[in-house]
């Protein structure tokens, strides 16, 4: 694989587009970026066994192809693959619209989630990368967070919120989170009962991601507006200039997805 | 800066109102930065959060062993952020994203009596502010 043997599609012309694009993986992609057959890749990609090797190959070309492409990391490419032939394997039909919409939508919040982390958190980087890629990102992070000063100003700013006293707000917020992740119905609908407001259809969430929230899987859907949900405490509170979230349409298993997450007393 | 605080102008009319004694100290930068978050970043993002944390999972396993409400309430009562590891922490806080931040920080200032409360949003205006960025950054 070169970066002159690819399709423009899979390797932009630098000189054309200066701007350094995210790479979304999908089969047809892949087979022009790694001149395989689309037959095979779609095999390999579906296969939860060879699909390692589609993003092995992909980080073989790691130097050439981050040239072009801002998201050449493996864990990236891994769960870009994995969501991919998630997808694919419970619609098989799906188009090649829908499957790359999905898997913008996973890239940019994987990028989201890589800089915020970067940025305020360099040591909770994902153990599954390959060592010499978290050095790398660390290294990165510690340029991107540039004195010893800043550093020493998240590690303060954790610690300020580590120390929030019991039942804040803020904690009943990120324990409701947790809770959707695990799939915890039970204590996601305790804390909905008083505190903490959610103006939406968070326990759809719940059901959603039944405690494997790594595994879930996008498939094409539409959402509806829920009810209210409120969470321990006060009682449920009215929005303060806060908007809530569109009614877009959404990639869902269930008819509904959370529209608002916790707000405060 | 840990003394800056990153708010909104309707947060510093409120961080104004507070007593002088509590003010001291403080910078107050203007937070700019505004963006709608959705439903479908926020699924996305609650799919991709990763707990490592012993302590957070210990509560998981209490959660689950919990045989009704009363129990379920005394868990979440006691339980508390202290030595919750710092990249767990970031991880719950991007799967949440910024728009409860901007409830909570508007709570503690309507009602805030210790430098404490004032520390604390500082600490999560800074975390707002980081969200922002990244969020504005990526979700295009």
């Amino acid at each position: 694989m070169s970066a002159t043997a690819t399709q423009p599609e899979a390797m932009p012309d630098r000189q054309e587009t200066a701007e350094v694009q995210p790479f979304i993986p999908t089969p047809e992609r892949l087979s022009q970026l790694l001149e395989m057959d689309i037959g095979e890749v779609r095999r390999m990609y579906q296969s939860a066994t060879e699909r390692g090797q589609l993003v092995d190959q992909i980080m073989a070309e790691q130097e050439t192809l981050s040239e072009y492409h801002s998201n050449i990391y493996r864990d990236e490419m891994e769960e870009l693959i994995r969501v991919g032939s998630e997808q694919l394997a419970k619609n098989p039909d799906v188009s090649l619209f829908e499957l790359e919409e999905t898997l913008h939508e996973v890239q940019q919040s994987l990028a989201a989630k890589r800089d915020f982390l970067t940025e305020t958190s360099p040591e909770g980087l994902s153990q599954g990368e390959a060592k010499e890629q978290v050095l790398e990102r660390v290294e990165q992070s510690e340029e991107q967070a540039g004195t010893e000063k800043e550093k020493g100003l998240w590690h303060k700013a954790w610690r300020a919120i580590t120390w929030l006293p019991r039942e804040h707000p803020v904690i009943f917020s990120i324990l409701l989170i947790a809770a959707a992740a695990w799939g915890l119905s039970e204590l996601f609908e305790y804390l909905g009962g008083a505190q903490v407001e959610l103006a939406g259809e968070a326990d759809a969430l719940v059901r959603e991601t039944s405690g494997a929230a790594e595994a879930v899987t996008p498939v094409t859907g539409l959402t509806e507006p829920g009810s209210a949900i409120t969470a321990p405490g006060t009682g449920p509170v009215s929005p303060s200039g806060v908007t809530g979230y569109g009614d877009t349409m959404l990639p869902s298993t269930h008819p509904s997805l959370p529209s608002d997450i916790p707000g405060t007393r | 800066m840990m003394n800056e605080l990153h708010l909104t102008p309707a947060e510093q009319k409120l961080f104004l109102s507070l007593p002088e004694k509590l003010r001291e100290g403080w910078k107050v930068r203007e937070e700019t930065q505004k963006f709608e978050d959705t439903k479908k970043h926020l699924r996305m993002r609650v799919s991709f959060l990763k707990i490592r944390d012993p302590k957070l999972h210990v509560f998981q396993e209490e959660i689950k062993k919990a045989k009704n409400e009363k129990k379920i309430a005394k868990l979440v009562s006691e339980f508390d952020l202290k030595d919750v590891h710092q990249a767990d922490l970031a991880e719950l806080f991007f799967a949440l994203g910024p728009k409860p931040l901007f409830r909570i920080i508007e709570a503690i200032l309507r009602q805030a009596k210790t430098d404490e409360e004032v520390e604390s949003v500082a600490a999560l205006s800074l975390v707002r502010n980081a969200l922002l960025r990244s969020f504005i950054r990526n979700y295009v």
